[in-house]
């Protein structure tokens, strides 16, 4: 028998990112063996002496598959899955499992024949949301680092809840949830396109653990999400709760409840609702799981549904969805309280308003409590926004369009595109918007100065 | 009941595993115009679609019996749950032809029917955890901004409650999942658009069955796949397959699955098809096109690793090979190549040239007549997605 031992380079303190699930492919493409690798795991996998050449292909959690040819001319054969070789500095290694930095290393080298985009101004703000409140606060960042068409700063994110924005000339408005309790990374790297935003935003923790596997399940990727769960062992998960790390239960939660694994483990979500009071995530699997209960007990999902909307926005983006789905699965139509409305109104605005598949919850906005499905581009003290009409075109927009292309739309009339000013529970007025805009505009922080 | 297919094995024992279909498509909404949407045309492409959803099922070896049918690469093929049942409910209703040329009558998607329909394959698919179901959706669609609620044919037709001839995907879905222990896929070619209309109805548009959304699912594995994204618009050409459809059925004709091991058998789960309509969608369209479409985020719970289709032989991959510059393409050929089979060379001169070949090891490149520029070539890549664009940069 043979042995081909395949791992992974990159930072061991990076272990938890650059873990992937990987096929072993012979010439025809046929099925051998798969298995899991990181900088630290090193997957041992055993082949027939009559195998002389394998593929190695990795499927990564942007979809994206990277391949190594293996030769196996002895009895121990060693192949590396080159995630990371992407990459134009160290520091930006964690990005290249979630979105390809290929383009900005050839930028670097010069090697790229066509002109290089222009990034234009970008800036962020970070909200905190402190009694209910949502306030903007100073960006401090730990650490910064840059090069050409790339950033990358460190916030040191304490309990509770906080929301980044990001934005600029070339940028849609968006905040996206920040997990916390530790040093968040936020990358900010030059698009690969020229359509679109300038800049690809990217958020990971400096210290990540099970999120990786929300990656691949926010994308749909059930089957590589389950091999890594397996592998992370799905039953111990949830004990990062014993470990202080709310953001990696949770995770652990959202997946064990996905794969209808979590019923057994009721008192821990218990235990994660009460021991972490800022997270919504957790009072939202507790209510989807409630739900999912032979003897389930309607208040006892709206009283987990109440504390979620109380609580807040959820870290992960499968939790926007998720409180959707259970919030209309208890919703008594016309004998549903105002409340209830408002903050399912409100929720469903939210989920919307989302822009990214990635793992952590990301929305199109203004300001924490103004998302939007059109989108705002601009300075922080001068928003500019785009009607959206090409990509929400009207009722009446597809009437007056060559009759070339058939759409399956159905009457949006007289549409307000921008559905502002809501938030959990309760529907703010105009006057805190702009308060918001204020603050916005006071506490933004310059990321990109508009010179590259 | 407009039963297009139902199989003899069916017939003797109704509870084996077999895969039950539900095809419905609404193209002519004829009583729109009452409801207040008079500027919308019919649409022409439902029809199409489900013509060709219905073709390739019964094209197969179970829909063709006791005639040869297709290979599995270009037909429905499942050997552990085979083809049980098709019912079609289509508007406009005009007769289908089957590939055997039996002429089957269809009756009118309106959501009475539709309603029925749903219930009678709910009872087919029954308790078995080994039997498919397949719900398939073309028509008009529309989105409150998170869920998505679909349109019979007879919208309109009660123009004081136009919204009662509609149905609401996820609560059928959370309803369904309950009642059958049945891997369940639904496919919906529909848009995903915002509607206020929709939003600021007293009456919110139901489920196509009544249920509870609480308790525990008996089905552990369904997935719903969407043709287009929240709030995002679904597209085709009149007259023919929907732009979701074609990308589906391409990805279903061989172009995906998931190798079980030690055997000739490629599963083609739902987790592999999601993937593969997806680069068909993708492939169809231009960078840039402002009526850009994208798969739905996905939704259902499971692993999605149960076989929908399987097929017998290995999944073929569409390579699409060019050069940068585009210039060089009248003295530029392309090539594909593997150990033991000559060099497949194509020109340019058409655009970027195509090769659908099985997956497996391959080695692709570029070269020049009189040797314009040096040979460019990628070795020893394994094609193992449905389909892969290169192009070559020619310094």
């Amino acid at each position: 028998m043979k042995q081909l031992i395949v791992s992974v380079p990159g930072a061991y303190s990076d272990e938890r990112l650059l873990t992937v699930p990987f096929d072993v492919l012979g010439p025809d493409g046929e099925l051998l063996a798969n298995g899991i690798a990181s900088p630290i795991n090193h997957e041992a996998i055993v082949l027939e002496d009559n195998v002389q050449r394998v593929h190695v292909v990795a499927r990564l959690p942007n979809n994206q598959c990277v391949q190594r040819v293996c030769r196996l001319d002895s009895e121990v054969n060693v192949v590396q899955i080159p995630i990371v070789t992407d990459s134009p500095h160290e520091w930006l290694q964690w990005v290249t499992p979630f979105r390809s930095l290929s383009h900005l290393r050839s930028q670097q080298s010069g090697q790229q024949s066509e002109p290089v985009r222009r990034i234009g101004q970008v800036w962020m703000t970070l909200w905190a949301l402190r009694n209910g409140s949502w306030a903007a606060e100073d960006v401090t960042p730990n650490e910064q680092m840059r090069d050409m068409g790339m950033r990358q700063v460190s916030l040191d994110i304490p309990d509770g809840q906080h929301l980044l924005q990001v934005g600029g000339d070339s940028v849609a408005w968006r905040l996206v949830s920040l997990p916390p309790r530790g040093l968040v990374r936020v990358a900010l790297t030059r698009s690969t396109t020229n359509e679109g935003d300038s800049i690809d935003v990217t958020v990971g923790r400096s210290h990540p653990m099970n999120e990786l596997i929300m990656s691949y399940l926010t994308r749909g990727a059930a089957m590589e999400a389950s091999l890594l769960g397996d592998n992370w062992k799905a039953a111990d998960l949830m004990l990062y709760e014993k470990l202080d790390d709310p953001v990696s239960a949770a995770a652990g939660a959202y997946f064990l409840l996905k794969l209808k694994r979590l019923d057994s483990r009721r008192h821990w979500v218990e235990n994660l609702v009460n021991w972490f009071p800022y997270l919504a995530d957790s009072a939202i699997v507790a209510a989807a799981l409630a739900l999912q209960s032979n003897d389930s007990n309607e208040e006892e999902v709206r009283a987990y549904l109440k504390l979620a909307v109380d609580r807040g926005l959820p870290v992960f983006g499968l939790g926007a969805s998720i409180l959707v789905e259970t919030m209309a699965a208890v919703h008594r139509g016309d004998n549903e309280s105002e409340m209830f409305r408002a903050a399912y109104r409100s929720a469903q605005i939210y989920n919307q308003a989302r822009c990214s598949k990635g793992a952590y919850f990301a929305f199109y906005g203004r300001s924490p409590e103004q998302p939007s499905w059109g989108q705002t581009y601009g300075t922080p003290d001068n928003p500019l926004t785009e009607l959206a009409d090409s990509n929400y075109p009207s009722w009446q927009h597809s009437v007056q369009k060559p009759q070339s292309i058939e759409r399956k739309l159905f009457g949006v009339r007289g549409v307000e595109n921008r559905l502002i000013v809501h938030s959990y529970p309760v529907i703010k007025s105009r006057d805190i918007a702009e308060n918001m805009s204020m603050q916005r505009q006071t506490k933004a922080f310059s990321i990109f100065d508009g010179d590259e | 009941m407009s039963l297009v297919f139902e199989s003899d094995a069916l017939k003797l024992n109704s509870t084996a595993p077999a895969t039950h279909v539900l095809l419905v498509a609404c193209g002519e909404y004829p009583d729109l115009a009452k409801a207040g949407y008079g500027g919308l045309a019919p649409l022409t492409s439902p029809r199409q679609s489900v013509d060709a959803m219905a073709n390739w099922f019964l094209s197969g070896v179970d829909g063709m019996f006791p005639s040869v049918g297709l290979p599995a690469e270009q037909a429905f093929h499942n050997p552990e749950a085979p083809l049980g049942s098709i019912e079609m409910l289509a508007s406009p209703a005009h007769d289908y032809v089957t590939p055997l040329g039996q002429s089957k009558p269809v009756t009118r998607s309106v959501l009475i029917n539709v309603r029925e329909a749903y219930k009678r394959w709910l009872k087919r698919l029954g308790e078995n955890p080994n039997s498919r179901g397949v719900f398939y959706f073309c028509g008009h669609g529309v989105g409150d901004g998170v869920d998505q609620v679909l349109i019979a044919d007879d919208f309109g037709t009660d123009s004081e409650a136009p919204w009662t001839a509609t149905f609401h995907v996820s609560n059928t879905c959370q309803a369904s999942i309950r009642k059958t222990k049945a891997t369940l896929l639904f496919l919906i070619d529909a848009c995903m658009e915002f509607s206020p209309d929709l939003v600021f109805q007293i009456n919110a548009p139901q489920a196509l069955v009544d249920g509870k959304k609480s308790g525990e699912p008996l089905c552990t594995e369904w997935q719903v796949l969407r043709a287009t994204t929240t709030n995002r618009q679904a597209y085709a050409q009149p007259n023919d397959t929907a732009r979701f459809t074609a990308a589906l059925l391409q990805a279903l004709r061989g172009y995906c699955g998931q190798q079980r091991a030690g055997q000739m058998y490629f599963d083609v789960t739902a987790a592999q098809l999601r993937e593969a309509t997806s680069a068909f969608l993708s492939k169809m369209q231009k960078p840039g096109d402002a009526k850009w479409q994208k798969l739905g985020l996905s939704q259902g719970d499971g692993t999605w690793n149960v076989g929908i289709h399987v097929l017998t032989k290995r999944p073929s991959v569409l390579v699409e090979l060019d050069i940068n510059p585009v210039g060089f393409r009248p003295v530029a050929q392309v090539f594909m190549e593997r150990n033991g089979t000559p060099r497949d060379l194509k020109t340019l001169n058409g655009g970027p040239a195509q090769f659908v070949v099985p997956r497996g090891d391959w080695t692709y490149g570029a070269c020049a007549v009189g040797n314009l520029f040096p040979e460019k070539l990628c070795t020893d890549q394994q094609l193992s997605q449905a389909v892969v664009t290169y192009r070559f940069d020619i310094a």
